[in-house]
């Protein structure tokens, strides 16, 4: 564990990348995080330089995705490096030489380490060159089979893209969660909460399944958008290719309900599903524009849908104002400018609290 | 957001509140200001909407929290300094989708990051990669490579560098 003494003993220009991982990373207590404030507190220096830090490791959250990447270079335990990428045909046909090179014990390379920097590195390609072979055919004989989930998440208010390794791409609209597992023969996805838009690649060898709630979507090469409304029922809506939705209630050998571009489907927290019926896309994915088009609803429904965006929510405090009908298109990115409208064009005001947004019928007194 | 889950987060804050206002007292924040940061704090928790870290460690989670904000404000305060600029309440404004021209800047410097990252020598690019990319700790590079904790430490923290050093010269 790295402490606050260690991180200043570093050079000055070395100090806020360890701050930066122990305070991202490191599960920093209680006087680590105070050591750190104190820090930051010494010098302009130090906040320049740990926004640099922080600056750096964002752009790299960039390049996740990147096939230079994506797979973890494999590593022994013996201290050796090596890698598959990379790897010429011909280094197969020396494989009974080097596969004979003695390895080196930890210890000895701990000593070996100490030594001159140019020396270090010679050895690292040598032992590099000598173990892609052994690399392969560790690598062959464990196929990396064992399965593994990654969640997705947006907090209230934002909405992302994400590229998934497949090529096929989801975008996650507000306060919303997505399981991903990906193997040889399957794509499985969990919607577990919010709304995404999904675009999937074709590939007929690994189906695309989205379970959500109490029914899933098996998939072909599509663009569709499923959201998880209030009461666990979950609308699909296809706007290209083609889905099958099927429900728990169904069971396993009924045929899944077919959809076709521009349908969509409810289906309720008890898997019933509803009549296919038609919707226009551009309304349904207006949320992917970060913006949103209230057109002649109840205010009651409209700080619903509003309150999906606002860390605070939204509390209709006067019922008398809650069956008026309003329309209102806003910007996600700018909701302040909500209330500015919901104040000039209709007989409203609100008033900021810490938790929440109090709406209310305007005060008389002028 | 289901009530119930903003209920929990509410009654986790306040039974946490007194020895958050006095870690919030030991970051050096004056005493008058100790409430707003916790106020702010609050506002975070329900904007960050992750019960399951308040359920698991709350006290951690909520002073790391608290720690961000005083640093942001630390940083404002620089900034202000810099360049005389009013910084505006930035509580309503979810984070802003990058502008076509930024998002050319973030390629154009992703690309070159790309490209440090590359050009760095072994095992230096293997333990970034790892840490960076497939979130493996420092102990746990150490381990899997066979090599001396700090030696993983240095040599991360001269590949950031690296790369950070790199990135500056562009602009």
């Amino acid at each position: 564990m790295t402490t606050p003494a260690d991180i200043n003993k570093l050079p000055a220009d070395l100090q806020a990348d360890a701050w930066f991982q122990l305070i991202s990373f490191g599960n920093p207590d209680e006087d680590q995080l105070v050591a750190y404030i104190e820090w930051l507190r010494e010098s302009d220096e130090h906040v320049k330089a740990y926004g640099e830090a922080e600056a750096t490791w964002n752009l790299m959250n960039t390049l996740q995705s990147e096939p230079e990447f994506r797979e973890p270079p494999s590593v022994s335990s013996h201290g050796k490096v090596f890698e598959l990428r990379n790897r010429k045909p011909h280094d197969r046909q020396s494989e009974p030489q080097t596969r004979q090179t003695p390895a080196h014990s930890p210890k000895e390379k701990t000593a070996f380490l100490s030594r001159l920097k140019l020396i270090r590195l010679a050895q690292w390609s040598s032992v590099l060159a000598s173990i892609l072979v052994a690399a392969f055919f560790i690598h062959s004989a464990n196929p990396p089979n064992e399965t593994e989930s990654t969640v997705f998440r947006t907090a209230i208010g934002n909405v992302k893209t994400w590229q998934l390794d497949d090529g096929s791409e989801m975008t996650l609209n507000t306060n919303s969660q997505v399981k991903v597992t990906y193997t040889q023969s399957s794509r499985n996805i969990t919607l577990t909460r919010g709304e995404v838009l999904f675009n999937v690649v074709k590939d007929p060898a690994r189906p695309f399944v989205v379970a959500a709630r109490s029914g899933s979507i098996e998939v072909l090469g599509t663009l569709f958008n499923v959201r998880i409304l209030p009461g666990d029922t979950v609308r699909v809506s296809l706007v290209e290719g083609s889905v099958g939705v099927k429900t728990a209630k169904q069971g396993d050998s009924a045929p899944s309900k077919k959809l076709t571009a521009h349908q969509e489907v409810f289906y309720a927290a008890n898997g019933q599903l509803s009549e296919t019926q038609s919707f226009t896309p551009a309304d349904t994915l207006l949320w992917t524009e970060r913006k949103l088009d209230l057109n002649n609803v109840l205010l009651s429904e409209a700080v619903k849908e509003i309150n999906r965006y606002m860390p605070r929510k939204l509390v209709i405090e006067d019922p008398g104002i809650a069956d008026q009908n309003i329309s209102i298109f806003i910007s996600i990115n700018n909701l302040n400018s909500l209330f500015t409208s919901l104040e000039s064009l209709y007989d409203i005001e609100s008033e900021r609290r810490f938790d929440k947004i109090i709406l209310r019928k305007k005060n008389k007194k002028t | 957001m289901p009530s119930e889950s903003s209920q929990f987060l509410e009654i986790v804050f306040k039974q946490h509140y007194a020895p958050l206002r006095r870690f919030i007292r030991r970051l050096g924040v004056k005493d008058e200001q100790c409430d707003d940061i916790a106020q702010e704090v609050y506002f975070r928790l329900v904007r960050q909407n992750a019960p399951e870290k308040l359920q698991q460690s709350p006290r951690p989670y909520l002073f790391t929290i608290a720690t961000n904000i005083v640093r942001d404000d630390i940083r404002k305060r620089q900034r202000n300094m810099n360049s005389q600029h009013i910084v505006i309440e930035e509580h309503m404004v979810p984070d802003e989708a990058p502008t076509p021209e930024q998002r050319l800047e973030i390629e154009r410097k992703a690309s070159a990051l790309k490209n440090s990252i590359l050009e760095l020598p072994q095992p230096k690019r293997n333990i970034l990669i790892l840490n960076r990319f497939h979130s493996r700790s420092c102990p746990q590079i150490a381990d899997e490579m066979g090599l001396p904790l700090r030696s993983v430490q240095r040599y991360l923290n001269e590949a950031l560098n690296y790369c950070r050093n790199h990135l500056s010269k562009l602009s």
